[in-house]
């Protein structure tokens, strides 16, 4: 091979692309020809010096900026909001749903916070006897059948029900204050 | 032979799910940018074509063939979009082919060093006088390293054709680089890549 066969095969030699033919013949001149091997080195370093330029470096954010640029143009933003509308939603439902249940318990439990033993407001009695006590003129206990109901309204909301003994004549008595403090108070 | 993985997310694309296409581009984001920004010597018109090339991936995906590689599609997209842009700016210009030059425009670049920087702007001050095709043709082989078989996929063409026109190219390169008359054959001109 002279050196016109071989300078013309050179560009491709350098990067690796001819045939194993035409690679032997090229490679056996070669060692006689310094100008042909000093042309492929320039065909070496100049695809060196473009192999540098493979990898350009990005700026920053404009990867995010590319893919944000594609998205809102194929996956547009109206898509998005919906999407976002319902994920509200749903999380007002829970937020209601939580205090609604978190109101009533409160309220329940208000309700029964309140203990029945507390002091409250009573009328003045119209006699009063202990629990035990024979009730006047009487030969029976308080708790010996003649024992009714009494109920009245103290506070707002209360309703307290007390025993009471009433004689034939309809005088009744009321419990002893003292009397209502025992260990067998009533819840109310 | 694409990977089942891609084959998979390239399916889940094709129903137009955002996420798998998010995937999708990351995988090739940056070599897309990469040869734009060969090509174009320009940031912003190489963010431009990236952001081009993906929007006519994702609206052409039911069409694509799944037994085939993915990347050589979508780089003949971003080379067509490319040699599109250089000749436009080539016929806006005025200029012959065989000037053709991208608009240097390092300001948005990340700041490189000084003679790194000088040789850099020289490599693509040379590769601007190429015609796109080789321009392109060199930029796929030299620059990205593709192999002959998948450039010859990416601009549709034979294998044969593909060692003549980087034959040609290599031997233009290096006339501009050392300083000789541009020879511009009139096989050179402006034609398919």
């Amino acid at each position: 091979m002279n050196c016109e066969e071989t300078r013309d095969l050179l560009p491709l030699y350098a990067g690796g692309e001819v045939e194993a033919n035409e690679r032997l013949a090229v490679e056996a001149h070669l060692p006689l020809c310094s100008e042909c091997s000093r042309e492929l080195d320039q065909y070496r370093d100049a695809r060196g010096r473009l192999g540098e330029l493979r990898e350009v470096p990005m700026a920053p954010g404009v990867e995010a900026e590319i893919w944000r640029n594609v998205r809102d143009e194929l996956f547009p933003r109206r898509r998005r909001v919906r999407q976002l509308d319902w994920a509200v939603r749903y999380a007002a439902v829970l937020v209601i749903g939580l205090a609604a249940g978190y109101a009533t318990v409160s309220w329940v439990g208000g309700k029964r916070s309140a203990p029945a033993t507390a002091r409250i407001p009573v009328p003045s009695p119209v006699g009063s006897i202990g629990g035990n006590d024979r009730i006047p003129g009487d030969a029976g206990l308080i708790g010996s059948g003649r024992e009714r109901t009494w109920s009245f309204s103290g506070e707002p909301g209360h309703r307290s029900v007390l025993p009471r003994a009433t004689l034939p004549d309809g005088t009744h008595y009321l419990p002893r204050a003292e009397a209502l403090l025992t260990s067998t108070e009533r819840e109310f | 032979m694409p990977d089942a993985q891609e084959v998979e997310l390239i399916r889940r694309c094709q129903q137009g799910r955002e996420e798998a296409f998010r995937d999708l581009m990351e995988r090739y984001q940056r070599r897309t940018y990469w040869i734009a920004n060969n090509l174009l010597n320009n940031y912003e018109a190489a963010q431009d074509v990236s952001q081009e090339a993906f929007l006519r991936v994702f609206r052409n995906l039911s069409r694509f063939d799944l037994q085939k590689n993915f990347y050589t599609w979508l780089y003949q997209i971003v080379v067509n979009l490319c040699i599109d842009r250089l000749r436009k700016l080539s016929r806006d210009r005025s200029v012959d082919l065989g000037e053709i030059g991208g608009v240097a425009d390092e300001s948005q670049g990340p700041p490189e060093v000084g003679e790194n920087r000088e040789l850099r702007r020289r490599v693509h001050s040379t590769l601007d006088q190429l015609p796109p095709k080789y321009k392109a043709i060199l930029t796929l082989r030299d620059i990205q390293g593709f192999s002959c078989e998948e450039i010859a996929q990416i601009v549709g063409c034979t294998n044969a054709t593909v060692r003549w026109r980087l034959h040609r190219a290599r031997k233009l390169f290096k006339a501009i680089w050392d300083g000789k008359a541009l020879e511009v054959g009139d096989d050179d001109g402006v034609g398919a890549v």
